[in-house]
């Protein structure tokens, strides 16, 4: 045989097999639903409801020839509504899903999570289990927790700015480091706590807030002049916020699991809180009764000094908690023209400052580890190291120890800036 | 018998190949090798049970001893593949095939009768000149008859090529002094008129005598003109070769900002003067010889004696002479009948246009070999490494250099992979985009009638249009097609929504990498492996990617260039100067490239700044140093 | 004699360590956690502390002897069947691990980046590379390991270092794991990772120097050793010990958990480029050894031609088991635990008698020789 018969040979071989043996992966982008967001929410008899919402295709900006079905702002983020079926699980409601969306449906661009109240108190588990194992779902993806309807969510979330929920949740998550209003954690972080020894989970929660929802079902009938409520107070509350307009979704709060079960909520201070604990706490703004004018607010800015140092004796019964803190704080505003850049001023604010974070703390705590006898602190994690060998670890009951465990808080405050003026403005 | 014989090549593994190829490591540390070779004796017998096989599979050979005589004497010379002379109806012997290429010129009836020696008749002369080159048939020779002074009427001619020789020199350089300005003194003898017109009357500077016609015929067709004599049985030769050519110019395809701007042109001697002007040593051989038996090519050969690996100057010039070819055009060719197996895309030696980076390699230990009236100058052995550099990365300061040289090194990347990686993200692993983005192409896409493979197919197929249109388009209307080919089609073809915009973008980055690949053969083979990239991606995804890269990898550590591996000095690891993917300081560069065993590996001094303070052997360093030892035998 | 050609001392530890560490993109990391729970990164730690101590007792014997190799000088002291049976024990642990590797891999494709084509799609390619490498020979595949070695440590390193964002320092406690004997016991079993042991004095006869063959061994030791530990100290930090003792190809999931910002992330199937690469090295390498053997054995004068029957029945071995988990098992259960008595008991054993075999008085002789 000669070369070149050889060579051509082959050549058709190749081009006769190659179609037949590749491209069984391939798919074109054109040809799928990304879906960017999923919901779970239980039903009867064992049964889900799965949300999804897909995003949809669209030009990075418009030309001016092209664009075509830009549609209006009012539309819902992504383009398209929500799709939400019933199945046994979450694989076969995507299987249902593509019997009325017409690509292929994927995960694989997914960004966040939506986990019902109702579902969340029976145990996640049972659920996320068969996710795990599927290749197309990632666990760097965000768990929210819904108090409600999980449909609902999707049907009220109207972001202000973002316009695509993959942005959107990766704002969210920017955000909330900066609030610490509500702990988001990523979906790995959430499996590992329940997953490991001495640990529990938490996750932030989305809430509607029914007031500003109405509120915009209103302003979309024409009525206008809706105000917010006469006796209305700053409320930390997840779907409780006092305001009008914006996105009637709320991300605030945090949901606190015992084992795979939700057991309560966290709100937005009680969240702060939580991260201050864990040391995961940013530059935070809060704001404090001020010590010398009453009813009266001074704001500071709150950092972590260097990480809290959590010390449990296991041997004691009841354990001994303590958590010593070591907090640093820029003074940002003080109402009053009381002069707080005075050292002795200074001194009593931290005081003041730093005895109200020890007790809400302490109540916190002693309250989750009596009540749930849930650790969303990773209190009892750090207790790993106390243990010789993995057997003892894996014996020990650490919930049954939190039932009576005793916890003292040990905040030092220390406000080493004052902004950007030095004494308070007064007025003559 | 064939049968039987075919079914037994298919159990034959060919490992001679591998066994029997070139290594410049001298004989001491291949030691090992050859007393295993010697021992082995059944290797050796396979060797010869291959070489029958293969006699016997090209046709029957009438005397297979003497094939394989023939064979085993020819075989380290072998470097046509006698399969290819052979038409099928035939079957002659490849031997015979062989002996009667060898003989070929001598067989040819005019020349069979030309006597070896010149006669002292003239006329005998004159008519074997005229059977040599044909005349009055060939217009190109031209015989001058003319009498040498007045006093002895002593005949002669002289027989030049027309074009060839340079006019001027003819008319004052050899006619005038012997038709005008000569006088041979009448009692002198027949004999020595040619000693004395060859020390007296000839002020060319170049003359010699020959008395064989075989030397008189190449020179004469080397555009010297041959004088002829009555009586005299030799001919002189002067040198008045001449040529139109065109004159040094400016380079063509490998352009500098810094540097020299001259390039080689067409004509051999041209070239290696340019080489010579820049090492003016003594120690620069340049060697010429002759490849081509209907009509020889000169090819020079050029090294430093004092640097160069004499094993490689050897088998550079045994694979030279091994060449049985009618006519060698260009070094394209020469290349391509020197290159050592396997077959590959990649070049295995460096053609480049520019004097000084032959002078350059030159003095690092490398061959240069000058063929005939190519511009290009074959550079080798040569690694991948130098087929990424330029001229240019070692006249800018070094971290310009290397600045440089990391562009174009991702350009390569680029250029190979950049639409293979396009596909296989958007077909196979389409979470590796940002959602964002993901969502902008899949929109572009959403018009787009093609899958992504082919979409990239025919974007890659019409810039390779225009790329070849660029070449071949007149120059006058070359730039405006360029522009309208690139920019009117691309621009055309998103807005018919054949294409997707990103996709531009992509094949258009694409291009531009592959322009900035120095070496023009190395850009094709990088442009053709694109082309195997993108199928593999089609099929498998990274997955495939990565399959084809490491065959790639493989295939260039097993590509040896005149023995030389040529993924050297980074595998094989050989302690080398900082100059391989980025560019060193200059004053760093001290060694010569290991691999190729040079009989000096070091090319500078370990302090090339003695003048610098803070080098630690400068001279204040050692004025200091030896004022110190003073006071200490002072202070003994 | 077989027809190698030369191996310079950087290429061959760059092909010991990546045909060692390669592992570690499967199931091996997992083994170790379940041995060693949240201890599991000391593991390779101690295995290399002993394969060290090994090392030091035998080198001397590979080193002092130029151009010997395990096999000739087995030959010398243990005649000729004794030699024939041990290289063909070896040649048979080759094939089944080949082969089993080949089907980890494959189906770890399959898993991850092509979930919809059938095995054989992945397999077949992949089997003619490996044929391609195996067919040029050691030269070859030692020169590529050389050229990748640096880019595949710095993949992992990255890999690593990107998921530091997950990192959680209490994981590795409880510090002892499942208990300080049960861990030596581990430990030890674990030098079955170690093959680069057995590979060097395959090797040895065709390092230039024969004496880098010390050198070699200790720094490969360590970079095998410490790799392992990195990447399961890593593994055990990220998925704590809980989670990853039930997760196989550990590399290829911290690879998902990547996620620096926004561009940052989804990177894994980026990351098959460099544990493809390392199989692609372990695998060619180990078929070309098994021809090497097999060759040597039986007194063939060339290798190449066995590397197509010998391809052939990997391909057809690596689809004994029945499925993914099955291989799983087969794998950590009996190849994970007993692979150290061929990978490091035989070479110790074989050369520690040659070691007293050769007897005092040629020992003296060697050091004067080599002092002089």
């Amino acid at each position: 045989m000669s070369k070149l018969r050889k060579l051509l040979s082959m050549v058709l071989v190749l081009m006769l097999v190659l179609p037949i043996t590749g491209c069984y992966d391939l798919m074109e982008l054109e040809g799928m639903a990304f879906i960017v967001s999923l919901g779970i929410d239980k039903a009867p008899e064992n049964m889900i409801d799965v949300t999804a919402r897909i995003a949809v295709p669209r030009k990075l900006s418009a030309g001016p020839g092209g664009g075509g079905g830009g549609g209006g702002k009012d539309e819902v983020v992504g383009g398209a509504k929500p799709v939400t079926v019933r199945a046994h699980t979450v694989l076969e409601a995507l299987n249902l899903l593509n019997t009325s969306v017409e690509r292929r449906v994927s995960l694989i661009h997914l960004a966040n999570i939506v986990i019902g109240e109702s579902l969340a108190k029976e145990g996640v588990l049972e659920y996320l289990r068969p996710l795990t194992r599927y290749r197309e779902f990632r666990r760097t993806i965000v768990v929210f927790i819904a108090p409600g309807n999980v449909r609902e969510i999707y049907e009220s979330n109207k972001p202000l700015l973002e316009q695509s929920i993959t942005r959107w949740t990766e704002s969210l998550t920017d955000v909330n480091r900066h609030t610490g209003l509500s702990a988001m954690q990523k979906l790995h972080d959430f499996i590992s706590s329940i997953e490991a020894y001495n640990e529990d989970a938490i996750a932030s929660v989305l809430a509607v807030n029914e007031k500003v929802k109405e509120q915009t079902k209103q302003e979309k009938k024409g009525s206008e002049g809706q105000r917010i409520d006469a006796d209305g107070k700053p409320n930390f509350n997840p779907g409780e916020v006092e305001r009008l307009g914006g996105n009637p979704l709320e991300f605030l709060g945090t949901a606190v699991f015992h084992q795979d079960r939700l057991v309560t909520y966290l709100d937005g201070i009680d969240t702060r809180m939580l991260l201050t604990i864990r040391g995961e706490l940013l530059r935070t703004q809060m704001d404090f009764p001020d010590p010398i004018n009453k009813d009266r607010y001074v704001n500071l800015e709150i950092k972590h000094a260097r990480k809290p140092i959590i010390k449990v004796d296991l041997k004691k019964r009841p354990i001994k908690v303590r958590i010593e803190e070591s907090l640093e704080a820029d003074l940002n505003g003080v109402q009053r023209p009381t002069d707080y850049s005075r050292p002795d001023r200074i001194r009593l604010l931290e005081k003041s400052v730093s005895e109200r974070l020890k007790n809400r703390q302490e109540k916190l705590v002693s309250r989750i580890f009596h009540e749930y006898q849930a650790d969303p602190f990773d209190i009892m994690k750090r207790t790993r190291n106390q243990f010789r060998t993995y057997q003892d670890l894996k014996s020990f009951d650490f919930r049954k120890v939190l039932k009576d465990a005793e916890i003292t808080v040990d905040v030092k405050l220390n406000i080493r800036r004052i902004g950007i003026q030095l004494s308070p403005i007064e007025s003559h | 018998m064939s049968f039987w014989s075919k079914i037994g090549r298919l159990f034959t593994v060919d490992d001679s190949i591998m066994d029997e190829d070139f290594s410049l490591l001298d004989d001491g540390q291949e030691q090992n090798d050859q007393s295993m070779k010697g021992t082995d004796d059944n290797s050796g017998g396979r060797k010869s049970d291959r070489t029958n096989d293969n006699s016997t599979k090209i046709g029957k050979s009438d005397d297979p001893g003497e094939t394989q005589q023939n064979e085993s004497r020819t075989k380290k010379l072998k470097t046509i593949k006698p399969r290819k002379l052979i038409s099928p109806t035939k079957r002659i012997p490849f031997y015979a095939i062989h002996i009667r290429s060898r003989q070929a010129p001598t067989d040819d009836q005019t020349n069979s009768t030309v006597p070896e020696k010149l006669s002292k008749d003239l006329q005998v002369n004159r008519d074997t000149v005229r059977q040599i080159f044909h005349l009055p048939t060939n217009a190109d020779v031209i015989i001058r008859d003319f009498t040498i002074s007045e006093t002895v009427t002593c005949k002669a001619f002289a027989v030049f090529m027309e074009g060839m020789s340079d006019k001027e020199i003819i008319n004052s350089h050899v006619l005038q002094p012997l038709m005008i300005l000569s006088s041979l003194s009448p009692d002198e003898q027949v004999e020595d008129r040619l000693h004395t017109v060859k020390e007296k009357l000839l002020p060319g500077n170049q003359v010699m005598e020959y008395d064989k016609w075989e030397d008189v015929r190449k020179n004469i067709l080397s555009g010297s003109t041959a004088v002829f004599i009555d009586g005299a049985e030799k001919a002189l030769i002067v040198e008045t070769k001449g040529w139109e050519q065109r004159g040094v110019g400016e380079t063509k395809t490998e352009t500098v900002v810094r540097g020299p701007h001259d390039a080689f042109t067409e004509n051999l001697r041209a070239n290696t003067g340019l080489v010579r002007s820049r090492i003016r040593t003594e120690k620069l051989i340049t060697e010429m010889m002759q490849v081509g038996e209907l009509a020889p090519t000169d090819v020079a050969v050029m090294y430093v004696k004092s640097i160069v690996n004499p094993r490689l100057v050897e088998e550079v010039k045994r694979r030279i002479k091994a060449i049985k070819v009618d006519f060698l055009q260009d070094s394209g060719i020469l290349e391509q009948f020197i290159e050592d197996p396997p077959k590959g895309l990649i070049p295995r030696m460096l053609a480049t246009e520019r004097p000084d980076r032959v002078a350059a390699s030159l003095s690092e230990g490398f061959v240069a070999v000058f063929v005939g009236q190519s511009p290009y100058v074959l550079i080798l052995p040569t690694v991948i490494w130098s087929l990424i550099h330029t001229a240019e990365d070692a006249y800018l300061r070094y971290p310009f250099g290397s600045l440089i040289r990391i562009i174009r090194f991702s350009a390569l990347l680029a250029a190979l992979l950049l639409p293979s990686l396009y596909i296989a993200i958007t077909n196979y692993h389409p979470e590796m985009i940002p959602t964002d983005l993901m969502l902008a192409i899949a929109a572009a896409r959403e018009r787009v009638p093609f899958p992504v493979v082919l979409e990239v197919l025919l974007m890659e197929l019409s810039l390779e249009l225009i790329r070849e249109a660029g070449i071949r388009i007149p120059n006058v209307i070359g730039p405006t097609i360029g522009i309208v080919g690139a920019l009117i089609l691309g621009q055309a073809a998103v807005q018919a929504g054949i294409i997707s915009p990103l996709l531009v973008i992509v094949v258009a980055v694409t291009a531009l990498s592959a322009f900035t690949m120095p070496n023009y053969n190395f850009g094709f083979a990088i442009r053709s492996l694109r082309f195997l990239f993108i199928l593999l991606a089609a099929m498998w995804g990274f997955y495939g990617i990565t399959l084809g890269i490491l065959v790639l990898l493989m295939h260039f550590a097993t590509l040896k260039s005149f023995g030389v591996p040529m993924l050297s000095p980074v595998a094989p690891h050989k302690p080398s100067s900082p100059d391989i993917l980025l560019r060193g300081p200059v004053f760093k560069q001290e060694k010569r490239p290991a691999s190729l065993f040079t009989q000096d590996a070091k090319r500078q001094r370990h302090f090339t700044r003695p003048w610098d303070p803070t080098v630690r052997d400068s001279e204040e360093a050692q004025k200091a140093n030896s004022e110190s030892v003073k006071g200490g035998n002072g202070g003994d | 004699m077989i027809k190698t050609g030369h191996l310079g001392k950087y290429e061959v530890f760059a092909l010991v360590v990546i045909s060692a560490v390669a592992d570690m993109f499967l199931s091996v990391p997992q083994g170790f956690s379940i041995y060693g729970a949240s201890a599991a990164w000391m593991i390779p730690f101690l295995s290399m502390i002993f394969c060290l101590g090994i090392w030091q007792m035998i080198v001397p014997v590979l080193a002092k002897r130029r151009n010997k190799d395990i096999m000739s000088l087995t030959e010398q002291y243990l005649g000729k069947w004794g030699t024939a049976t041990a290289v063909l024990v070896v040649a048979v642990m080759l094939l089944v691990d080949t082969a089993s590797t080949l089907r980890i891999f494959t189906e770890t494709v399959v898993a991850t980046v092509l979930p919809k084509t059938p095995i054989s799609v992945v397999a077949v390619p992949f089997l003619l590379v490996l044929i391609y490498y195996a067919y040029w020979g050691i030269e070859g595949i030692s020169r590529v390991s050389w050229f990748l070695m640096p880019w595949l440590l710095l993949g992992v390193a990255l890999l690593l270092v990107l998921n530091i964002n997950w990192i959680n320092l209490e994981y590795i406690f409880p510090l002892w794991g499942q208990g300080f004997t049960k861990l030596m016991w581990s430990g030890w079993f674990a030098t079955g990772v170690f093959k680069n042991i057995l590979f060097i004095s395959f090797l040895s006869s065709l390092l230039r120097q024969p004496e880098d063959v010390r050198k070699i061994g200790f720094w490969s030791i360590i970079t095998v050793g410490t790799a392992y530990t990195l990447v399961t100290l890593a593994f055990i930090m990220v998925f704590s010990p809980e989670a990853a003792m039930r997760s196989h190809f550990p590399l290829y999931q911290l690879g998902r958990l990547i996620y620096i910002g926004r561009f940052i992330q989804r990177l894994e199937a980026g990351f098959i480029f460099i544990w493809a690469a390392m199989a692609l090295i372990e695998l060619a390498f180990e078929l070309w050894l098994l021809t090497y053997l097999t060759g040597w054995v039986f007194r063939m004068p060339v290798n190449r031609p066995l590397v197509f029957p010998f391809a052939a029945m990997i391909y057809a071995m690596s689809f004994l088991a029945r499925n993914f988990s099955e291989m799983l098992v087969i794998n950590s259960q009996i190849l994970l635990k007993w692979k150290w008595v061929i990978d490091i008991v035989l070479p110790l054993l074989v050369l520690l008698w040659v070691r007293f075999r050769s007897g005092k008085g040629e020992r003296d002789h060697e050091q004067t020789a080599q002092v002089t």
